[in-house]
């Protein structure tokens, strides 16, 4: 039986390429690929110290990938893979003979976790060497960096259980699976995570997506926006579409956001210099205050959103590497879409969104801004010009609104006991608007309903001041018809409702 | 999770709602307006919502 071979490097730029080289990729080759040098300054950037190598390391997906394609190639190629594993400090370096014969003490073992970055694998093939990839994101930086998207990743190493918590990147090796392919396989390790649903291989994905397609599915030639939502039914869920080319511009930043937030990877179609590419959105930077003034509907501007102070998104983009920052920009005035997207010096401009959702999330990000626009319109005449008011929308499930209520230090007991004794659905809608920093109402809209139907659910008034001036408004008898307008007659009168003693109403059936 | 978050650079100061600064005449010019908006909104929305077969039948490849 083969020893597992450990070996340790301090880490440096050329340590990390050669452990990386295999017999069909040389160190000067992989120092040429995008991929490795963003990985080497990312690691850099996360004070990466050490480097243990582990061989050989059998991977799931490459094993899959193999069995499907590289066995039958005339050329070999090995069945396994190396594993890198990354350390803050030169502690793991240093250390590697205890962690060999089992010497380190307990207190070691914390530090060996507490300095783990993650893990590379290695694959032995032409170019594509670099495989499921799970490393630490950056930290926060105050609260301004938020990955929603992460999840647990376990690495055993000789017996030494390590973890990280991200989101697994591979490169596209362009036989199996092209850029659409990895985006979605980035994409299935989370909504498996979320939901339940599988996270199939590379192979599996392509193969899947092209049940009816008139080529041949390997080599891959990429997938079509129609096969990767094939896709995504493959693995039970369903694709919410956006289609951002033929369509009336929507707040798009607003969009990925509630949705991101959620912890959803988003599939971003864009077109960049050499054709149409796809990247995995799963994470944002929220700066305090706005950096654009507005997003748009159609033409008109759209209701004021926390979208407006986001400047950046984070995706896996299998051209560059895991977490790579995408500058949200405005486009130039003759530009096919608002918004573009500054990706390591190149524009992307947007084509088309697509999201993987569990199949009970029916009402999507715009049947919601239907309701909300209509409650906007007349909230905002409740409020100074002067004060600056923001909506925050996002999907969510039901008990997490109901564990952040309980947690909350601004509302009463009373208001506490009727949101979390109010049966909701699984999934919502959370629609929240602040006046000056401060939430002053949340609106709960069933997302398992039917946009044509009322959704809105739950209205929770946070500020009796505005719930005064709403009922002073809507007792106005010259102004109902103009409200009942605006609303529409069941949103009317379930608003009154709500407003009748200061508590949440929820609508019973 | 942003639940229960003070959004923004001004959470300390407390909300000011103006309702008493507002006539009912000129509530009812401000909504006036609104219900026009809210209808090219909606249809808007309405409209994003279709998909192209030209985007269904995009490749994405690079």
């Amino acid at each position: 039986m083969a020893a597992i071979e450990l070996r340790s490097f301090p880490f440096s730029e050329q340590a990390l390429y050669s452990v990386l080289e295999n017999p069909h990729t040389n160190r000067a080759e992989i120092a040429s690929r995008a991929h490795a040098r963003y990985l080497f300054h990312y690691l850099s950037e996360l004070h990466a110290g050490s480097i243990i190598s582990e061989s050989p390391y059998i991977d799931g997906d490459y094993l899959d990938d193999f069995a499907t394609y590289y066995v039958r190639c005339f050329t070999p190629y090995l069945n396994h893979c190396k594993r890198l594993h990354f350390f803050v400090g030169a502690f793991a370096h240093e250390n590697l003979t205890k962690i060999t014969s089992g010497a380190l003490a307990k207190e070691d073992l914390g530090r060996l976790q507490q300095e783990y970055l993650g893990f590379i694998v290695a694959r032995p093939l032409p170019q594509a060497v670099i495989g499921r990839t799970a490393l630490k994101t950056f930290d926060g930086d105050k609260n301004r960096r938020h990955y929603p998207c992460l999840r647990l990743y376990r690495a055993n190493l000789v017996g030494i259980q390590l973890s990280v918590e991200s989101l697994a990147f591979q490169e596209q090796d362009t036989v199996l699976a092209a850029c659409a392919t990895v985006a979605l396989w980035t994409s299935f390790q989370k909504t498996a995570d979320l939901f339940g649903s599988t996270a199939p291989s590379p192979a599996v994905i392509t193969r899947a997506s092209q049940a009816i397609h008139l080529g041949r599915s390997f080599p891959s030639q990429g997938l079509s926006v129609l096969e990767i939502c094939t896709a995504i039914r493959h693995v039970g869920l369903e694709p919410e579409l956006f289609d951002l080319q033929h369509t009336p511009p929507v707040p798009l930043v607003s969009l990925l956001y509630s949705y991101l937030r959620f912890g959803l990877p988003i599939i971003l179609v864009a077109n960049v210099p050499g054709g149409l590419h796809a990247i995995t959105l799963n994470g944002y930077s929220l700066r305090n205050d706005p950096v654009r003034t507005t997003e748009i509907i159609g033409d008109k501007p759209a209701i004021p959103m926390n979208g407006l102070r986001i400047d950046k998104f984070y995706g896996h983009d299998d051209q560059l590497g895991p977490f790579c920052r995408l500058v949200v920009q405005d486009a130039p005035a003759n530009s096919p879409y608002p918004i573009q997207f500054l990706r390591e010096g190149t524009i992307a401009h947007p084509i088309a969104v697509i999201i993987p959702v569990y199949n009970k999330v029916r009402l999507t990000f715009l049947d919601v801004q239907m309701w909300i626009s209509r409650i906007h319109q007349v909230l905002k005449i409740l409020v100074r010009p002067t004060s600056t008011v923001e909506w925050n929308i996002g999907l969510l499930f039901s008990n997490d609104y109901k564990r952040a209520v309980r947690e909350s230090e601004l509302l009463s007991d009373d208001l506490k006991r009727a949101i979390v004794m109010s049966a909701l659905p699984r999934f919502v809608w959370y629609c929240a608007l602040s006046v000056d920093g401060r939430i002053v109402v949340d609106f709960i809209i069933d997302a398992t309903g039917l946009a044509r139907s009322f959704p809105v659910y739950l209205i929770a008034w946070r500020d009796a001041s505005l719930a005064a001036a709403m009922v002073k408004l809507m007792n106005v008898a010259s102004l109902e018809k103009t409200l009942r307008g605006i609303f529409s007659d069941r949103f009317f009168d379930f608003l009154k409702s709500s407003l009748r003693d200061g508590l949440p109403v929820t609508r019973i059936f | 999770m942003e639940l229960n978050a003070q959004n923004g650079s001004k959470g300390d100061q407390p909300v000011r709602i103006t309702w008493n600064e507002l006539t009912v005449e000129q509530a009812a010019l401000e909504l006036s307006h609104s219900i026009a908006d809210v209808e090219a909104t909606v249809a808007d929305l309405e409209r994003a919502q279709q998909v192209s077969q030209q985007t269904l039948e995009s490749k994405i490849s690079v």
